[in-house]
């Protein structure tokens, strides 16, 4: 189910009562099986993949631990013994990546051997079943692997237990979008029993207050015009193709970090401690630091997993470059199975690759022209910078083909038309005066937010220092907004409610 | 203990505003949402007749006039398209609060097989109720899904985006809003829509009410019953169908064993006085002709059969005193809408009002009237009597002389005057049995007495009658350009004089009339070759020339048909009336192999000698009423005289109009020359005419069908779209496969997606597919129809469609869903995306659509294949 359903509502609520009022010992076993009532909200059948794969990651790590003994034991003897534990490990990652492969990425492969068949004048091949896309499957493969790994290399404890195992893999508010946690952060934390503790609920009450709203008032609100813009980007040009970018970047990001908070959040109203997966990307102030605050969860996977056993940066500049080219192309495949993501990945490595290049070249310039690099008008330059860059390979991630993405660029560039933006061109997107409103004040207020959050504050511990008054004014005010303006329910048009329909 | 005293308060407060936010988003409705808050806030003992159902008892029975003429406390809670399930539930929640004497049900939707309305409305009957457990439970039997009925429930997911809308009524509604007056029906529309009833009294069959219908019914019925209150169901008239009647009459016996009372004004309309042509303003509704009527019958009949007593006297109620207002109209009450210019033959206006019924009635009458009429002794307007025994008296102008007027007024007092120019004002004001006569606004006589007897008879332009509703005569060449009467209404000497009308619209003289001979109106350009599909032509040939727009048009018609073997009821050609026992006009046609069929007037037949494959010149003559007909040269019919009404159809080539102006009887004929001239030949002249035949119209050669869009398509409603030039009907056994996938997101109206489609009456043809204002689409193909009904789920819709001739396939989303056999003549038309085109080639119904993907190619593509295409491709796009 979603976290933005009326399922969802009833379900959590339930969860949280049982999960407290229930002896300790039980209380796994509980989240276990909600995990999964959870998971099969979308797809009952897929639940079967999520405990295969859970299965087989327990069953390495528990094979790894047992040869791991017996390889000390036989060098302690001083024999050469046959690396099992990494051949476990391996076979582990086959048998999960073929999985990630074919349910993700087999009509991607299909695709693009047809279109080679038929350019060379053969006929395509026809598969002879769909695959259906398991939600989350990207998720929970990676989070299942990286305990695999932890395993191997010893950073982490086997878990013998394969009930909390399998709660550390299904647990579902971080399932289906996130963040992907690791072993040594979430697993033991199911060791721990969690008493309820008044202020930590309230405070993941208030984090997933937030997730919705950046969700379902400003991402869902905002992917109305970005649908609009970027599905019919032929009627559109200039500015309005502005808009669209920008919004997208905006969408994209309170789409992603929303649901997300409203993970943290329901795991925290639980007792559990998840990652920071979003540390306010667009005030990076470059490619590289946009990375570091951007989907963290899955930046660090990628760093841990991919890039430093490939020698990360301490093989030569080159080798370095390469590895970030291999990192960023991959996370790109991992974000979706079409070429355009392939592409946003590249052009995202690409920044970082041209960014390491020329950084000579930008010192010397910043010395001769004695810019003064800490001010905040340098900072806010640089930030201004980054967002461009990254909201031009946004662009590649939304459109629908590569193709698309650069007619999106001529449109852009087609016309200059800053009229449209008061005109009344922007309210015909399906979008009334009042719509882009609530939009903009809602931008608005996420940015103060995020500003303020930048300049140090904590600001759930800040409120928490408020008279109550406050509190609760700025806490009913939020969740009454989030209500009212929020994109949910079945969305009649007033015209429905005409009764001379018959 | 603290903790838990805050996180209490702070759900109290957070509440309070949450119900505040709650009540002004609610949705408010007229139907449903606000009957039932004002039945909330009434006080008890108010209500004494309890009326429950859908719009059919909420826009048809009026608790206004139930007080007003009966002094019924009756009160409507209703909603549209309320099934009985949720009359169950408004009939339980109304119980609640009054003691009514009678529980009055209108179940017409348990004529339908319907399981659950669409959601607005099911939402409408639910969120009326107040939260109980009777709310859940309409909730549950008013939707799929317990989701469905949660968000009902909860009702903010529903309706929390009317923020956009809202206004200051929303913020008072549920307090100062209120209304605890009695109820009236509001913004009736004035139009007239005329309902085709069906015999429904003669439909005896039952067929099942489903199980849902069935159980609630009985459920309703033992409610009832065991508060021991009566229950009467009606089923208030409308267009049903003769399924829907069957199903009703299930409901009628199960209410009939159950001891329950039922009036099925299906079958009693007429009792009620209802009259489908003029009482109803859509198929389901009663206009202000009709509810009085319905609510009459109803009034009448809940006074005989229930102990209900009179309220208007009870100053203890609510609604004692409370009464109604007339508002008066200073319009004229009839006015003429065009110059009226007599014939002398047919023409006349017969005005409708009867001035001289009362005898003492008061009236003003203005006229202006041309003086250059043609003859003497005619008639400009008159209400008057010419009954032998009555003698002669009344109201009648007539030209007596050059520019000389006779006014008759009273019992036959004549006034003549001279008029000074070619147009005189002539206002003439009665009051009472006195009347005032101005000339051009100069005062004749005032207050003169003319007392005479009162006259039934109408006030007619350009004719007198011999009685009452009787034969007309005297029909005059009369011109009058401008005429208004006003009831009631005593102008003075300063109104008269003030009278200036716009100049109305000029009638032009019928064909042929006075020295307008032998003037050609109408040549056929190409030979007509019905049927003939391999010919760059339509189906038949509208000439555009009104023949009978005047009954007394004189015109030549001369024409080379070709007669043939092919059967029975082709027609050559056709001005002619199918108004049911009232046929006129001209027809041409074959019904036997050697027999041509004419039938000429007032639906006067003969028959002419043919032989097949050969052609043969016609002429025929029409002079006024007389028709004379010469085949190939030889006189057939000599005179024959048959007047006829006039009739507005056009002359058509190869088809026939019926009566509601659609084009059949498309036939195979072949038309080789076709020439109208107006006014009439001498004989000897007449034998003589000659036609060349007119050229072979040109063949038919089929083009390429290859389009493929290039990016998605968003449509505006000014004036957007997108011509293909394709062209998928210039010839009939075309063979292609059209892809379409549709973003529909809002198709909450009737929207055209795509179209190669015929917009000619009685010749609709081609390819279109529309949205409709329910949600469902109509996918036209060839001459067929699919719909496709609503889903609110549904918005990539992929359409594969494939024609191969006249067999078309269509998929949808991976599944077929349609196949049929569908023949249809060509059209020239392209492929347009966004828009259609009219019979004329303008572009018309922009639409606000959005088209992902559209492309069309020669072939048929194969069933499989086909199938497989329409599948909806989601892009992996989830991480």
């Amino acid at each position: 189910m979603l976290f933005n359903s009326v399922e969802f509502l009833l379900f959590f609520p339930t969860v949280v009562l049982a999960y407290f009022i229930l002896p300790k010992a039980f209380r796994t076993y509980w989240l276990l099986i909600v995990s999964y009532i959870f998971y099969m909200g979308w797809n009952p059948q897929y639940a079967l993949l999520l405990l295969f794969s859970t299965g087989i990651t327990f069953l390495s790590g528990l094979l790894i631990g047992h040869a791991r003994k017996k390889c000390r034991a036989k060098e302690e003897q001083g024999k050469k013994a046959f690396p099992w534990p990494r051949f476990y490990v391996v076979v582990s990652l086959l048998i999960n990546l073929s999985l990630l492969f074919f349910f993700k990425y087999f009509d991607f492969v299909v695709e693009n051997i047809n279109t080679f068949l038929v350019n060379t004048g053969r006929a395509p091949y026809t598969p002879a079943f769909d695959v259906l896309l398991p939600v989350g499957i990207s998720f929970y493969i990676f989070q299942a692997l990286s305990y695999t790994i932890d395993v191997y290399r010893g950073d982490v404890r086997v878990e013998k237990n394969f009930f909390k195992y399998a709660t550390f893999v299904s647990f579902f508010p971080q399932l289906v979008a996130g963040p992907i946690e690791r072993s040594t952060n979430l697993l033991s934390q199911f060791d721990t029993p969690h008493v309820f503790q008044l202020n930590q609920a309230v405070k993941g009450l208030q984090l997933m207050a937030w997730g919705f709203f950046q969700k379902i008032v400003i991402a869902d609100r905002a992917a109305i015009v970005v649908n609009q813009i970027f599905n019919y980007s032929a009627y559109y040009k200039g500015f309005e193709i502005l808009v669209g970018m920008l919004l997208f970047a905006v969408q994209i990001y309170c789409d992603f970090a929303g649901y997300s908070n409203i993970a943290i959040g329901s795991a925290q109203v639980l007792g559990f401690d998840l990652m920071e997966n979003f540390h306010r990307p667009y005030f990076a102030k470059s490619v590289a630091d946009f990375w570091r605050r951007w989907h963290i969860s899955l930046s660090t996977w990628f760093r841990d997993y991919l890039y430093i056993p490939l020698g990360g940066n301490r093989k030569g500049t080159a080798r370095k470059y390469f590895n970030l080219m291999i990192v960023f192309l991959a996370s790109g495949l991992w974000h979706g199975a079409a070429w355009n993501y392939v592409i946003w990945g590249g052009l995202n490595g690409l920044y970082q690759v041209l960014g390491g290049v020329l950084k000579p070249y930008k010192q010397r310039l910043t010395d001769k022209l004695h810019v003064r690099v800490n001010t905040f008008s340098h900072r806010l330059l640089c930030g201004i910078i980054t967002f461009i860059l990254i909201d031009i390979a946004w662009v590649f991630f939304r459109a629908s083909s590569f193709s698309h993405a650069i007619s999106m660029f001529q449109n852009l560039f087609a016309e200059f038309n800053p009229w449209v933006l008061m005109d009344g061109s922007l309210l015909n997107m399906g979008f009334t005066a009042t719509e882009w409103t609530v939009l903009l004040l809602a931008i608005c207020v996420l940015l103060m937010v995020s500003a303020l959050q930048e300049s140090g504050l904590r600001l759930r511990n800040a409120l928490a220092k408020q008279e109550l008054w406050f509190q609760w004014a700025l806490c009913i005010i939020g969740v009454l907004l989030v209500l009212i303006f929020g994109i949910y329910g079945p969305n009649f048009d007033s015209a429905a409610f005409i009764y001379f329909q018959f | 203990m603290k903790k838990l005293l805050g996180v209490v308060g702070f759900l109290c407060v957070f509440l309070l505003l949450y119900s505040y936010a709650n009540s002004a988003l609610h949705i408010k409705t007229e139907d449903g949402i606000e009957p039932m808050r004002n039945y909330y806030a009434l006080p008890e003992n108010t209500v004494d007749v309890l009326m429950v159902g859908s719009s059919h008892m909420g826009r048809n029975i009026s608790p206004k006039l139930l007080w007003q003429n009966e002094g019924i406390a009756g009160y409507n809670l209703w909603s549209g398209m309320q099934p009985i399930w949720n009359s169950y539930y408004f009939v339980k929640e109304g119980l609640k609060t009054q003691k009514p004497k009678v529980v009055v049900i209108d179940i017409f939707l348990c004529g339908v097989t319907a399981e659950y309305s669409d959601s607005a409305a099911a939402l409408k009957n639910v969120q009326a109720v107040n939260a109980s457990l009777d709310q859940v439970n309409a909730a549950r039997a008013s939707f799929r899904t317990w989701q469905e009925a949660a968000e009902a429930l909860w009702g903010m997911p529903t309706y929390h985006n009317r923020y956009n809308e809202l206004t200051e009524n929303d913020f008072y509604y549920y307090t100062d809003g209120i209304s605890t007056d009695v109820q009236d029906i509001l913004s009736v529309p004035s139009n007239n829509f005329q309902a085709s009833l069906l015999d429904y009294a003669s439909i005896t069959d039952e067929l099942p009410l489903t199980e849902k219908s069935e159980t609630y019914l009985r459920k309703t019925i033992n409610l009832c019953k065991s508060q021991g209150i009566p229950l009467l169901l009606i089923v208030a008239p409308y267009q049903a169908t003769a399924e829907e009647c069957m199903r009703l009459n299930t409901a009628e016996r199960i209410a009939r064993e159950e001891g329950v009372d039922f009036v099925n004004y299906l079958k009693e309309y007429q009792a009620a006085g209802i009259d489908p042509l003029s009482d109803f303003y859509d198929i389901g509704h009663l206009n202000n002709n009709g509810i009085p009527k319905l609510t009459a019958h109803l009034g009448a009949y809940l006074k005989a059969h229930y102990e209900l007593p009179d309220r208007r006297r009870d100053a203890a109620h609510i609604w004692y005193n409370q009464n109604v207002t007339v508002a008066t109209q200073n319009t004229p009450s009839y006015a003429l809408e065009r110059q009226f210019q007599g014939d002398g033959i047919t023409r006349s206006v017969d005005t409708g009002i009867r001035p001289l019924e009362n005898r003492y009635g008061s009236w003003t009458l203005l006229a202006r009237l041309d003086m250059k009429t043609y003859g003497d002794n005619e008639v400009y307007f008159s209400c008057f009597s010419e009954q032998a025994d009555a003698g002669n008296y009344g109201l009648l102008a007539r030209k007596s002389g050059d520019h000389v007027i006779d006014l008759k007024l009273g019992a036959n007092i004549s006034t003549t005057f001279i008029a000074e120019n070619d147009t005189v004002d002539l206002a003439i004001v009665k009051n009472s049995q006195t009347y005032d006569l101005y000339v051009d606004g100069i005062c004749i006589f005032l207050g003169r007495e003319l007392p005479c007897n009162p006259y039934e008879g109408n006030l007619l332009i350009g004719c007198q009658e011999l009685s009452p509703d009787g034969e007309k005569f005297r029909y005059s060449r009369t011109r009058t350009l401008n005429f208004e009467f006003y009831e009631d209404q005593i102008f003075s000497a300063e109104q008269i004089a003030a009278w200036s009308p716009d100049e109305l619209p000029e009638t032009p003289l019928p064909l042929g009339f006075f020295g307008d001979e032998q003037q050609e109106i109408y040549t056929l350009r190409e030979q007509f070759v019905g049927g003939g599909w391999e010919y760059l032509q339509e189906s038949f040939i509208d000439t555009g020339v009104q023949l009978y727009d005047e009954s007394a048009n004189r015109f030549t018609i001369i024409a080379r048909i070709l007669p043939n073997t092919l059967g029975s009821d082709n027609v050559y050609f056709s001005c002619f009336s199918e108004e049911p026992d009232h046929y006129r006009g001209l027809l041409v046609r074959q019904t036997q192999e050697n027999r041509i069929d004419l039938l000429l007037g007032s639906n006067y037949s003969v028959q002419v000698p043919c032989v097949p494959g050969q052609s043969m010149l016609l002429v025929i003559e029409k002079d006024v009423s007389v028709y004379t007909v010469y085949a190939d040269g030889v006189k057939v019919i000599d005179g024959i005289d048959t007047l006829c009404d006039p009739y507005e159809g056009n002359l058509l080539i190869g088809c026939q109009e019926d009566a509601d102006g659609e084009k059949f009887r498309f036939s195979q004929t072949c038309v080789m020359g076709l020439q109208v001239l107006s006014g009439v030949v001498e004989d000897e002249q007449a034998a003589q005419l000659t036609l060349e035949d007119a050229p072979m119209p040109e063949k038919r050669v089929g083009s390429t069908v290859q389009y493929e869009m290039s990016d998605p398509y968003l449509g505006d409603t000014v004036g957007r779209y997108l011509d293909t030039g394709v062209k998928l009907y210039d010839v009939s056994d075309k063979a292609w496969t059209l892809i379409v996938e549709l973003n529909a997101d809002s198709i909450n109206r009737s929207d055209a997606y795509f179209s190669c489609f015929s917009e000619r009456v009685g010749q609709y043809r081609g390819l279109l597919l529309r949205s409709n204002t329910d949600n469902s689409f109509t996918l036209f193909l060839g001459v067929e129809t699919v719909t496709i009904p609503a889903d609110q789920e549904r918005q990539k819709m992929r359409f594969v469609i494939v024609k191969d001739g006249a067999h078309y396939r269509v998929y949808l989303n991976g599944k077929a869903i349609a196949t049929l056999e569908s023949e249809c003549a060509p059209y020239d038309g392209t492929l347009l995306i966004g828009c259609q085109e009219t019979a004329e080639g303008e572009k018309f119904r922009f639409s606000p659509v959005k088209i992902d993907a559209f492309s069309v190619q020669d072939g048929a593509l194969e069933p499989e294949k086909a199938q497989k295409e329409s599948e909806i491709r989601e892009q992996n796009q989830r991480f």
